[in-house]
């Protein structure tokens, strides 16, 4: 079953000015349920666009986009709200915690605003996820408190929360040192790996993308390589 | 999920104590304010309204009224005269009667000396006018027959001119003239008119009619005092009052009456309308206390909103909706100002209280500060809340995590 199936989606912007810039075009993309996919591409070519877009953050200017069996290209804010709410787990560069809550707070957060999930229901999942990610002891720290390799296991316990179809990750390494990095990329592997679960990486180091199973390489808002990681290391290193 | 909304508006309210109680603290002052002031305001009306129910609601004042197209004649003239009186004590429903002559002079004891009211009249003064004597005795019957030169003199009389004696027995000179003090009046206060009643000197009718008689007539008055019976109406023993004198001045119908008659009930009405004016208009500029107050809580939620910009990114990425973010802003703002006004409602009471306790005087308390105060808890709450609250909702999510 297709997690994502992407058709035909265009991304233009209008300037102030009447002139208008095309960010993507006609991208086609299909995401199975449980690859792991990285997105990898030059500054400026899109891949920050296209992950707005697949995080139901922004809408395409043209196209289909069917995320999990729903079309959402042309839903409302809050009916987009809830796309994510429900469907989506984001981990961002800047993990992107609140910093007056505690961990547990933090990561029972998207489950507030699912309206159907009971109090003690949010704290007792959001506490086995962070015993999950190995931060049992910490539930009533705050993000300050903790290491940014801690910081981004909260995030992934965060972005699990809610049973994801689908785990977006932005640079999720992108502010660890080389070690923690690994560490991170390593827990995603093995969430993909045993749990199955759908990732969707965007990422600009070839390091990074080596844990995933599948490449994506949009250049100049176009996919100008989609296959095996391995392949594309092995034939053309850039 | 109201109440999940206003947990996470209660953390974030925590979250920063102080700017949190600094923005409420601005509105603690200003309900504490209108509170105080409505208070003050009140307690004003109701020692003025006490005053002048002690005075005696069932009081008549009966005064000469010069119709206008009359002659001028030179001197003040009166129409109202002793035999007026004395033939009103027969009239169905009258209490008492007592005619007074009044005058000013100066009384004079060894060096000290103060500016008196003569109230020339009969012994029914002090029931007619709800007076009582402190201490000595009250002019009698012989006094007022033959004009003695006894006087009974009023609180502030007494502590001017015998400020370390017994002044009971004592001869004072008022207008230059020799009397001897028999009684003194109890502290009473201030008058209908204003006037200071504790200056009063009362003396024998005929004394002040052979001594300081200002008017034409030996047996003119400058007022009757009438005190009707508790069982009649106001309007019927006017109007009663109003034919019987017409009748005896013989006044035809065409013409205007030639006296007036005042009585405690409209006065006290007026005096409780100046009260009501007094606190609406200390309760005015008290409330701009409050608008500055909520002034202070849109520019903290203005801060706030920008400062938590990443915030709002996070959440609305998350999945929270755009409603969920107003209403999360909104309840912040209307949770100050709930927090100041109930502080604000308690101080100002509490304050008030302390005051009337200070000054031996009752404070009323009363329910409308508390019923105005929540009012505009919400109001400014939503007011001030609205705006900033709006913005947040309308951040980009993408912008607003792109934000440093």
């Amino acid at each position: 079953m297709s997690v994502i199936v992407i058709k035909d989606v265009c991304k233009t912007y209008t300037m102030a000015g009447g002139m208008s810039q095309s960010v993507l075009k006609h991208v086609n993309l299909k995401v199975e349920k449980g690859e792991f996919v990285a997105i990898m591409g030059p500054s400026g070519a899109g891949k920050s666009t296209f992950m707005n877009i697949l995080g139901c953050l922004d809408r395409p200017t043209s196209g289909a986009y069917v995320l999990g069996g729903k079309e959402v290209s042309a839903m409302n804010d809050d009916e987009l709200a809830r796309v994510r709410n429900k469907m989506l787990g984001f981990i961002f560069q800047g993990f992107n915690l609140l910093m007056r809550r505690t961990l547990v707070d933090n990561v029972a957060l998207p489950l507030i605003y699912a309206n159907d999930i009971a109090p003690q229901e949010r704290k007792k999942r959001a506490e086995s996820l962070l015993e999950m990610v190995g931060l049992k002891g910490f539930t009533g720290r705050y993000p300050n408190q903790i290491s940014g390799g801690m910081q981004q296991r909260v995030a992934i316990a965060r972005a699990l929360v809610n049973d994801p179809e689908l785990i977006l990750a932005d640079e999720p390494t992108g502010n660890l040192d080389s070690k923690t990095s690994d560490e991170i990329m390593l827990f995603l592997q093995k969430l993909n790996r045993e749990r199955g679960i759908t990732i969707v990486l965007v990422t600009h180091e070839p390091d990074v993308a080596a844990y995933a199973q599948r490449l994506v390489r949009i250049v100049d808002g176009q996919i100008a390589y989609d296959g095996a990681v391995k392949a594309y290391m092995e034939g053309n290193r850039d | 999920m109201i109440k999940s909304i206003l947990h996470e508006a209660c953390l974030s309210m925590t979250g920063n104590k102080l700017r949190s109680f600094l923005t409420t603290l601005g509105i603690i002052i200003g309900v504490c304010a209108v509170v105080l002031m409505v208070a003050a305001g009140q307690t004003v009306q109701n020692i003025i309204q006490e005053r002048f129910v002690a005075m005696g609601a069932n009081l008549l004042i009966i005064r000469s009224e010069r119709p206008k197209a009359t002659v001028k004649t030179s001197g003040p003239t009166t129409s109202i005269t002793l035999e007026d009186a004395t033939a009103l004590r027969h009239l169905r429903g009258v209490d008492t009667v007592a005619p007074v002559l009044s005058a000013n002079a100066q009384a004079v004891r060894g060096t000290n000396n103060w500016s008196v009211s003569i109230i020339g009249s009969t012994p029914e003064y002090l029931r007619t006018a709800n007076w009582e004597i402190g201490a000595g005795r009250m002019l009698d019957a012989q006094d007022v027959k033959r004009g003695t030169t006894n006087v009974v003199i009023g609180d502030e009389v007494r502590r001017e001119l015998f400020p370390f004696d017994d002044p009971l027995g004592k001869t004072i000179r008022i207008g230059n003239q020799p009397f001897t003090v028999v009684g003194l009046l109890k502290e009473k206060g201030s008058s209908s008119g204003g006037a200071n009643q504790d200056s009063s000197v009362m003396m024998p009718l005929l004394t002040v009619q052979r001594r300081f008689n200002r008017y034409a007539k030996l047996n003119a008055l400058h007022h009757i005092a009438l005190k009707f019976q508790e069982t009649e109406d106001l309007n019927i023993i006017e109007q009663r009052i109003t034919r019987f004198l017409r009748a005896r001045h013989k006044i035809k119908d065409e013409d205007p009456d030639d006296f007036r008659i005042f009585n405690i009930a409209e006065f006290v009405e007026n005096i409780k309308l100046i009260g009501t004016v007094l606190s609406i208009l200390l309760a005015a500029i008290a409330s701009i206390s409050l608008v500055v107050g909520s002034i202070g809580i849109v520019n903290m939620m203005l801060v706030s909103v920008t400062e938590r910009t990443r915030e709002i990114g996070i959440r609305k990425a998350l999945g929270a909706p755009n409603s969920w973010i107003m209403l999360q802003f909104l309840f912040e703002s209307v949770l100050i100002s709930m927090a100041g006004s109930v502080i604000g409602l308690i101080l100002g009471v509490g304050l008030a209280q302390l005051g009337g306790y200070i000054y031996n005087t009752a404070v009323p308390f009363s329910l409308w500060p508390v019923v105005l105060s929540f009012t505009v808890a919400v109001v400014v709450g939503v007011v001030s809340g609205v705006f900033p609250a709006y913005k947040a909702m309308k951040l980009d999510p993408i912008e607003a995590l792109r934000y440093q």
